[in-house]
């Protein structure tokens, strides 16, 4: 093993890092050390131990989740994911914690080929966050005095730009992408936020000069133009910790100008809730996040958002959707 | 007959959900198709859910088979040893019930852990 381990506070989680060579330290504390916002005491541990290796990994259907690039299984008390190059990471689900056993095939280790190893990352957040009782959500959050919307979309569909929008209208935020959610006191659905960065597509620089180049920053992933931007150096004091939604707001891009808001069906919204959602296939694991969403819908109110071809250029986008939420 | 072991079922305020985490399909239910469908739970036959319905008056008998058909039509439920819970009990408030198979099913294949967008074909 490299020298200490690294350690990474990931919302409600402690994660702890151990890796036998330094490359793959590097590998894996790279997608830890997005998570900047610090939560209070207690955290949950997680420890993800990683080590090179030459046996091939366990055969696995993908029962449990199955993503473009991880298929995962519950076998006996542990969870397994095997990527598509064969790296393979074995959770043992403990009751104050889990131990991830990372093995990474000798030959992705020679030439550096790491990049799925950040699935098995997520894989150990997810599982370490639900254990947590938490339910990860993908989508934004916006929040103005007592008013705290979700933003729903597929990923690309503009949670961030929009999120952007409403934050230069004086809105503040919990996050453009990655969220926690849970029924705290009396069911009462919170968020928690868990990290201060947007992923903005340079051109956002066409409507929205302030922001200035983006171009000089990391790129988010290999697949998109977008750029990790701390919120703070933009709009200071723009991201809030926690918040108790409100609304949510199904977010479409439409090919025609303008923006049209309409109210959406109560039925909608936990349809449009559940498609943000990674839902296991195991029935310990969804039936509490399924109450947790069921719930946390009963009490939102829905709005359908289409947002039309250069509608930033040339609309009012986050006044118009200021007052569909009032 | 009970529901598969794999199919979820959750309490909303006016109903129920079912999802059926084989297929990736959900189900909304208003509350008296959930009054009719909540003792497949722990197993009930279809004779004495019809039984009830009928015998109330309150359920017309279509839309009570409608429900009933569509747990079978689905393979929702399968068949099981011990008939536990007897049969529905009606409320009052009765209403038509309803059971409607939302038209997309929830992704069966995701980008990430996280993110359950569906995959870009490459």
């Amino acid at each position: 093993m490299t020298g200490l381990p690294a350690r990474f506070a990931c919302g409600p989680l402690d994660v702890e890092v151990m890796a036998s060579e330094p490359v793959l330290q590097a590998r894996l504390g790279g997608p830890l050390g997005i998570y900047d916002q610090r939560w209070p005491d207690p955290r949950r541990s997680v420890k993800i131990v990683a080590a090179g290796t030459e046996k091939p990994a366990p055969r696995v259907k993908g029962t449990f989740l199955t993503c473009s690039r991880m298929v995962v299984d519950r076998i006996g008390g542990d969870l397994v994911g095997v990527t598509q190059s064969g790296a393979c990471g074995t959770g043992h689900l403990g009751p104050t914690g889990e131990c991830w056993h990372i093995a990474v095939p000798r030959r992705l280790l020679e030439f550096e080929d790491l990049d799925e190893l950040e699935d098995l990352i997520g894989l150990a957040l997810t599982t370490g966050w639900r254990r947590a009782g938490w339910v990860p959500v993908h989508a934004a959050a916006v929040a103005n005095g007592p008013r705290v919307a979700l933003l729903c979309s597929e990923s690309g569909g503009g949670k961030s730009t929009l999120t952007a929008s409403m934050l230069r209208h004086g809105w503040r935020t919990l996050g453009d992408d990655k969220l926690l959610l849970r029924e705290g006191e009396r069911g009462t659905p919170e968020l928690g936020s868990l990290l201060s960065t947007f992923n903005l597509d340079p051109r956002t620089r066409e409507w929205m000069p302030e922001i200035g180049t983006l171009d000089h920053l990391p790129r988010y992933s290999a697949w998109t133009d977008k750029r990790r931007v701390q919120a703070a150096v933009i709009w200071s004091d723009a991201v809030i910790p926690r918040g108790q939604p409100t609304h949510l707001v199904e977010l479409l891009r439409v090919d025609r100008p303008g923006v049209r808001t309409t109210l959406l069906p109560p039925a909608d919204v936990l349809s449009v809730l559940l498609r943000q959602v990674v839902l296991p296939g195991d029935v310990a694991t969804t039936k509490p996040m399924l109450a947790c969403l069921a719930n946390t819908a009963g009490r939102l109110t829905g709005v359908r958002m289409e947002v039309g071809t250069d509608a930033y250029c040339n609309t009012d986008v986050a006044g118009i959707l200021g007052r569909a939420l009032a | 007959m009970a529901l598969r072991g794999d199919v979820v079922a959750t309490v909303l305020h006016d109903g129920a959900l079912l999802l059926d985490l084989q297929t990736k399909y959900f189900y909304m239910l208003n509350s008296s198709a959930w009054i009719l469908v909540q003792p497949f739970e722990e197993g009930t036959t279809l004779e004495q859910v019809r039984k009830a319905a009928h015998g109330s008056g309150a359920a017309g008998e279509e839309a009570v088979d409608m429900v009933v058909e569509v747990l079978v039509r689905d393979g929702l439920v399968e068949p099981c040893e011990h008939a536990a819970a007897g049969a529905a009990t009606l409320a009052k408030d009765w209403s038509e019930p309803t059971i409607e198979r939302q038209a997309q099913p929830l992704q069966r294949v995701m980008v990430s852990a996280f993110d359950p967008t569906v995959p870009l074909a490459e």
